[in-house]
């Protein structure tokens, strides 16, 4: 069980930086994931962590001993790689007691603990088997075993539900976050899917283009981003924007955009460029067949129906909106419709560099 | 398209329309194709079949016109000839006979040899070719390729010399080095490609169990490399095995000669053996096809399904 740090750490591809000036602390037996689009360093810096790739520049601490130079089999970490890179000419279990095998374990030990850790996972009549006669799933739980049967200071993911089918990754990620809190230890997990890092950790590292934007606990990140990226990034479907600027009118501290206007009401914010980003969640989007004070005209775009609640896609002013309402909502194409925000749950972003200017206060 | 063989419910209806009965029609493509490829299969096993039965026969029903494709009066008096050459065996070729067996021994050391001093050297050589990038990698390999476009007859003399000089003429060492120089460029290039389709995780998933370098290669890059590793060494072995010019160079005694050189004496003698020849090339074929059947497996498996996603 470790704590572990990473201090300015840098990592350059010829000139290309792929991770800048990381620092990151990953407390003792927490969960956290590191979430981004595809190429902004999230897998480089797990690679880091784990010593498969050496830092440019800074260091990497376990539990405050540096180990930034210690190659991968000297730091005590498990790893479960996206393609579960199993070895093909060994059974699940040779696969499982593989890396126990190479520390010296007893031969009856490592017997035990590969059985329990086919037990916890559900695989225990698969052991006899060769990968390439397992399934996508079972290939996937083979590999967890590899990580879990060993006693490692922390236990990196990376993206390892990204080749299951949708069905089996909602019943693995449920299971990799019961198995997190069972086994009690660190766990560092990368992933693209947004819905897969609200749902599995205790905090949430949003990269971008080797940086890390935001750090915090799902809730944290959801309500209050800390940039217009994280806000865009977290969320789906992701949030609404508006560019407008902010202005008194009647002395009442008002955004406007082009015929929209909505009041900021206890909103104290006072940048100094009155241009800024006005940021809605499509839950505090209310639509109205008929007009209310304070909501705007819009027709109908297009509508989605999710189950539960319906995403119904607005045009206002030709920009378009998504706003998820509950069901019943019976309104065709092109149907006018009335378009209110929730005035508590708005977010403002400066335009210039997309920081967070205002968000809502936590009730 | 007419009714009768469009609609057969209104056969059933109307009993006075003819039913066509079906016939099956072999596509003439199909015809040509087989013709061609037993054609081509009896190209490649006739002759093979020619000199296993004649190595059966008695000289009188091999050399008898027209010939006898299956031996009448079977013998194993060729291959007993070998052991206990008769007289007249014995003068056959330059004691060909007598050197028969010491040149099967010396072709099985030196070409099972090329085989593994090919198979450390290109592995070494392949591993850093598909893991490693470094400037001029490329210019190597082609280099490494184009050795192999200058015929052997243009350096069978300065590589005469040069074994003369170190003293290895008529010595194994002398066709291991030369035939290593042969496969190696070729090798390296099988294995180049088959590594690059090894993924690199698996060495990466061993790191992260806790396996230094050369425990990775060993316990799991080799055993999934294992049907490209085979193939290599195989190659390399039928390279040594059927390799004659520079044997016929580089030896001259049956300390060192291989059995192309030993082979070719039955044929060049004006007291030649038909029989006795054919059992001899039989005798040279036995080593590699024991070779092949024994890798049969490793050689189509592909060992690496299931390893990664897909």
């Amino acid at each position: 069980m470790a704590e572990v740090r990473l201090e300015g750490i840098t990592k350059s591809f010829g000139a290309k930086a792929a991770v800048r000036d990381l620092n990151l602390t990953v407390e003792d037996q927490e969960s956290l994931t590191l979430v981004g689009p595809s190429g902004c360093g999230k897998s480089t810096t797990l690679r880091m962590i784990c010593g498969l790739e050496r830092a440019t520049e800074g260091n990497i601490y376990f539990d405050g001993r540096p180990v930034s130079w210690l190659p991968a089999n000297k730091r005590d970490v498990a790893m479960v790689f996206q393609s579960y890179a199993l070895y093909p000419h060994k059974t699940v279990r040779q696969n499982i007691g593989f890396a126990l095998k190479m520390m010296r374990v007893p031969k009856a030990t490592i017997a035990e603990q590969v059985q329990q850790a086919a037990r916890t996972l559900d695989i225990e009549d698969l052991l006899d088997r060769k990968p390439r006669e397992l399934s996508g799933g079972q290939r996937q739980r083979a590999a967890l075993g590899r990580a879990i049967v060993r006693d490692a200071g922390a236990y990196l993911l990376d993206e390892p539900l990204s080749n299951l089918d949708a069905q089996l990754r909602v019943l693995m990620r449920a299971e990799i976050k019961r198995l997190h809190v069972d086994v009690a230890r660190t766990f560092i997990y990368v992933t693209h899917d947004q819905v897969e890092a609200m749902t599995m950790s205790d905090r949430i590292a949003v990269m971008r283009d080797g940086v890390v934007q935001q750090c915090a606990t799902p809730e944290e990140i959801y309500e209050r981003p800390a940039n217009r990226f994280v806000a865009s990034f977290m969320g789906s479907p992701p949030m609404n924007f508006v560019t407008g600027e902010l202005a008194n009118v009647d002395g009442v501290r008002t955004f406007r955009s082009g015929a929209l206007s909505q009041e900021l009401g206890r909103y104290d914010v006072q940048p100094d460029d009155p241009h800024v980003v006005l940021g809605v969640r499509p839950e505090d989007v209310t639509l109205s067949p008929t007009p209310v004070a304070g909501y705007r005209p819009g027709k109908v775009f297009v509508s989605e129906p999710l189950g539960p609640d319906v995403l119904v896609t607005v045009r206002i002013d030709g920009e378009l909106l998504k706003a998820r309402v509950p069901v019943p909502f019976r309104l065709g194409h092109d149907t006018p419709v009335y378009v209110g925000f929730n005035a508590d749950r708005l977010h403002l972003f400066s335009a210039a560099d997309g920081l967070a200017l205002h968000a809502p206060q936590p009730a | 398209m007419t009714a009768t063989t469009t609609s057969p419910p209104s056969t059933t209806r109307n009993p006075s329309v003819v039913k066509v009965p079906f016939r099956y029609r072999v596509p003439r493509k199909k015809i040509v194709l087989y013709v061609l490829a037993v054609a081509f299969a009896v190209y490649l096993v006739l002759p093979f079949y020619w000199i296993v039965a004649m190595s059966f026969m008695h000289e009188v029903d091999a050399i008898s016109v027209p010939p006898h494709w299956i031996p009448i009066h079977p013998t194993l008096e060729n291959y007993l000839g070998f052991i206990h050459p008769s007289e007249s065996q014995q003068l056959v070729g330059g004691r060909a006979i007598d050197e028969t067996p010491y040149s099967l021994g010396n072709s099985l050391i030196v070409a099972t040899s090329t085989a593994v001093l090919n198979l450390v050297l290109a592995t070494f050589a392949a591993y850093s070719f598909s893991r490693l990038k470094f400037r001029g990698s490329q210019v190597l390999l082609v280099l490494y390729l184009l050795t192999r476009m200058v015929p052997g007859i243009a350096i069978i003399i300065p590589f005469y010399l040069l074994m003369r000089t170190f003293g290895l003429l008529d010595t194994y060492l002398a066709l291991i080095l030369s035939y290593t120089t042969f496969a190696l460029p070729i090798t390296i290039w099988i294995l180049k490609d088959f590594f690059r389709s090894v993924p690199r995780e698996l060495e990466e998933a061993a790191r992260v169990d806790r396996c230094g370098w050369f425990r990775t290669m060993w316990s799991v890059f080799v055993p999934v490399a294992a049907p490209g590793l085979v193939a290599a060494a195989v190659f390399a072995f039928m390279t040594a095995w059927n390799e004659f010019m520079f044997a016929l160079f580089l030896t001259s005694t049956k300390a060192a000669k291989t059995i192309p050189v030993v082979a070719a004496n039955f044929a060049t003698d004006f007291n030649t053996q038909f029989t006795v020849m054919a059992a001899a090339g039989v005798l040279a074929v036995v080593p590699p096809l024991l070779l092949a059947l024994l890798f049969q497996r490793k050689l189509v498996q592909g060992m690496a399904a299931g390893s990664v996603k897909g």
